[in-house]
C-alpha cells in the first residue's frame, strides 16, 4: 500500500505539481517588481480584457442554451431532441482545431453564412464574434451534461405535484425545477467558464491572433513563448492557472455539498 | 355522484390501455382502483387528475365537467408513489406551497400550515428537509401538502408501496381514519387486493383496461363477477368443475361425496394447506385452520373425502 501511495504521489508531482510550481516560480523570477511590470504589459492587459468579454458573452448564452436543451431532451423527448442530444456532444468528440476550421468554412467572407453577413457589414472571422462563436462551440455540452442526468434522476414528480397544487409552468420552473438543479447548474457554469477562458486551438484558427485586437490571454501566452519572452509568458500562464485553481476549488466545494444532498 | 367517469378510453400509440371506462364514486367515499400491473389503474388516476390527456370520454368532479380543465385548476390533491417531496424546501415550506400559489396572506399560511402539521403529527419536524425524514414521515408530509389546499378529491398513487411492512399497516389505518375524519372523496390505486379491501369502502377492479367489477369489499369477495375477480381477490381451486375458495371446502374421513388422495400437507402458521389428487388425476387444494388440521391429522397418501362446507 505504502509503495503504491508513493508512486501515485511521485507521478502527480512530476506531471502536475512541479510544473505548476515552476510556472509560479518563473512568474516571480524578476521579483515582485518584474511581475507587476509584466501584469501591466498593455498587450497582455488587452488580451485579458478580450478574454473577459468573451467569457461574459459566451457563458450566459451557453447556460441558457444548456438549460433549455436539457429540458427539451429530458422533459419533452422527440426524434428532434434525440438528434440534439447527439449533436451537442460533437464538440467533445472532435479536436478544437477542427471546430475552428468548421467555423471558418461557414463564417469566413467566402463561407456559407459569412458572405451573406459580410454583405450587411458584419465580420465574424478574425474579430471578436468569431472568437465568441468558437468558444461557445467548444463549451457547448458542459452545462447540459451536468443537468441532464440530474433531471432524469429527479423525475417529473415534483413538477407535476406543483401543477396539482395550482402552480403555472413558469412558477413551477422558478420555484421547483431551477432550485432542484442549482448545484448542477453552478457546476456546469464553472466548467463552461473555465473552458472558455482556457481555449486555445479553436480560437487560434478563427481569431487571426492580432495583438490588441483579436488576441486572447491564451494566445498572448503562446506568443510570448514563441518570442522568447518567458517572464511575460509565465505571468500570463500563472494568472490563468490561478483562475483555474480558484474555479477548481469552488467546483469541489459545490461537488461536496451536492454529494451530501444526494446521499439521502 | 361526486366523481363520474364517462366512457374513458386511452391509447399510447398502438396499444390501448383503457376501454370505455364508466364509474360513479360517491362524495366522501374511499375508493380503491385495484388490479395487477398493466391494468390501467394508474393511467385512470392520472386522467382524473388531469396529468394525462385522453382521447374521448368525460370526467366530472362534483358535477363540474373538468375534462378540458388543466390540472392546476382542477383543485385536486395528488400524492405520487415516491411522495415527490420538494427536496430543497423544509417540511413547512413543502406544505405551504399550494397556499403560496393561491396568494393566501402570509399570516393565514402560517396558521394553516401549523394546524395541518399538527394534524399529521409533523409539527416537531417543520424545519427539517425531506431527506431528513423517514418514509412514513415523508408520506404524511405529502398528504399534508395535498390536503392543505382543501381539494375536492384526494388521489393517491400506490401510497403504501414504498414503505416497510410494519409502517405500511400503521399508515393504512392512519390514512383511513384521516379520510373518515375529513370526509374527503379519496381514490387510491393499489395492486394489493388485501390493502384495497382493508382501506376502501368501494373497490373498482380493473384488468386489461376494463372494469371487471365495482362494489364493496364484501360484495366483491363473496360474489365475484367473473373468474378474474375471484382469482385476483384470493386463492381459488377447482372442485366439481367450479372455481371455489380453498377455505370453503372441508375434508373428512367418512362423510363426503368425492374421494381424493392426500399428496402433501403444508403448514403456513395458522393455516394449513392440503394438496389433493382426485381419482381422475385432477388436483385441488383445501385450506384448513390449524385446529382443523390437528383434529383430522391428514396423512400423506391416505384417501379422504372432500365436500363443500354447508355453512359457507
Amino acid at each position: 500500500m505504502k509503495t503504491i501511495r508513493l508512486i501515485v504521489i511521485a507521478y502527480v508531482a512530476m506531471l502536475i505539481g512541479a510544473p505548476l510550481y515552476l510556472v509560479f516560480h518563473e512568474a516571480f523570477a524578476q521579483g515582485l517588481q518584474g511581475l507587476w511590470l509584466a501584469l501591466r504589459d498593455p498587450q497582455m492587459v488587452a488580451a485579458m480584457k478580450l478574454t473577459g468579454i468573451i467569457a461574459l458573452v459566451v457563458t450566459p448564452c451557453n447556460v441558457l442554451f444548456g438549460v433549455g436543451a436539457s429540458l427539451a431532451i429530458v422533459r419533452s423527448p422527440s426524434r428532434w431532441t434525440k438528434w440534439l442530444d447527439i449533436i451537442i456532444d460533437v464538440p467533445l468528440a472532435v479536436s478544437p482545431v477542427i471546430v475552428g476550421v468548421m467555423l471558418e468554412l461557414a463564417y469566413s467572407y467566402k463561407g456559407w453564412f459569412g458572405s451573406a453577413l459580410a454583405g450587411h457589414g458584419l465580420q465574424i472571422m478574425f474579430s471578436w464574434p468569431g472568437i465568441a462563436l468558437a468558444s461557445a462551440v467548444v463549451s457547448l455540452p458542459l452545462v447540459s451534461r451536468e443537468i441532464i442526468p440530474l433531471l432524469r434522476e429527479v423525475g417529473t414528480g415534483q413538477e407535476m405535484t406543483a401543477a396539482t397544487l395550482g402552480a403555472s409552468t413558469i412558477r413551477t420552473f422558478v420555484t421547483v425545477t431551477l432550485p432542484t438543479m442549482r448545484w448542477a447548474l453552478a457546476y456546469g457554469l464553472l466548467l463552461t467558464l473555465a473552458r472558455v477562458i482556457g481555449e486555445y486551438g479553436a480560437v487560434l484558427i478563427v481569431s487571426g491572433n492580432v495583438a490588441f485586437q483579436t488576441q486572447t490571454l491564451t494566445l498572448n501566452i503562446g506568443e510570448n513563448f514563441e518570442n522568447y519572452n518567458p517572464t511575460q509568458g509565465f505571468t500570463g500562464a500563472a494568472l490563468l492557472a490561478l483562475t483555474s485553481i480558484v474555479a477548481l476549488v469552488t467546483l469541489n466545494i459545490i461537488k461536496q455539498r451536492e454529494g451530501i444532498r444526494r446521499e439521502h | 355522484m361526486s366523481i363520474e367517469l364517462s366512457n374513458i378510453s386511452k391509447s399510447y400509440g398502438e396499444s390501448q390501455v383503457l376501454f370505455n371506462v364508466n364509474a360513479e364514486l360517491k362524495t366522501g367515499s374511499m375508493t380503491a382502483l385495484v388490479g395487477p400491473s398493466g391494468s390501467g389503474k394508474s393511467t385512470l388516476l392520472r386522467i382524473i387528475a388531469g396529468l394525462e390527456h385522453h382521447g374521448n370520454g368525460r370526467v366530472f368532479i362534483e358535477g363540474r365537467d373538468v375534462t378540458d380543465i388543466p390540472v392546476r385548476e382542477r383543485n385536486i390533491g395528488f400524492c405520487f408513489q415516491d411522495y415527490a417531496p420538494f427536496r430543497h424546501m423544509t417540511v413547512a415550506d413543502n406544505v405551504a406551497y399550494g397556499l403560496r400559489v393561491r396568494k393566501v396572506p402570509r399570516k393565514d399560511i402560517r396558521v394553516r400550515v401549523s394546524t395541518m402539521l399538527e394534524r399529521v403529527g409533523l409539527e416537531a419536524l417543520a424545519d427539517r428537509y425531506p431527506h431528513e425524514l423517514s418514509g412514513g414521515q415523508r408520506q404524511r408530509m405529502a398528504l399534508a401538502r395535498a390536503l392543505i389546499i382543501e381539494p375536492d378529491v384526494l388521489l393517491l398513487d400506490e401510497p403504501f408501496a414504498a414503505l416497510d411492512a410494519q409502517v405500511r399497516s400503521d399508515l393504512r389505518l392512519w390514512v383511513r381514519n384521516l379520510q373518515h375524519e375529513l370526509g374527503i372523496t379519496t381514490i387510491l390505486v393499489t395492486h394489493d387486493q388485501s390493502e384495497a379491501m382493508e382501506v376502501a369502502d368501494q373497490l373498482v377492479v380493473l384488468h386489461a383496461g376494463q372494469i371487471q367489477q365495482i362494489g364493496s369489499p364484501e360484495e366483491i369477495y363473496d360474489a365475484p363477477a367473473n373468474i378474474f375477480v375471484q382469482n385476483f381477490l384470493g386463492p381459488i381451486t377447482v372442485f366439481q368443475g367450479e372455481p371455489v375458495r380453498p377455505h370453503s371446502l372441508r375434508l373428512d374421513r367418512l362423510a363426503g361425496a368425492t374421494n381424493a388422495q392426500v399428496k402433501d400437507v403444508i403448514r403456513l402458521g395458522f393455516e394449513v394447506r392440503v394438496n389433493l389428487q382426485l381419482a381422475d388425476g385432477a388436483e385441488l387444494w383445501v385450506q384448513l385452520t390449524h385446529d382443523e388440521a390437528l383434529a383430522l391429522s391428514p396423512l400423506i397418501g391416505e384417501q379422504l373425502k372432500v365436500s363443500k362446507r354447508s355453512d359457507s
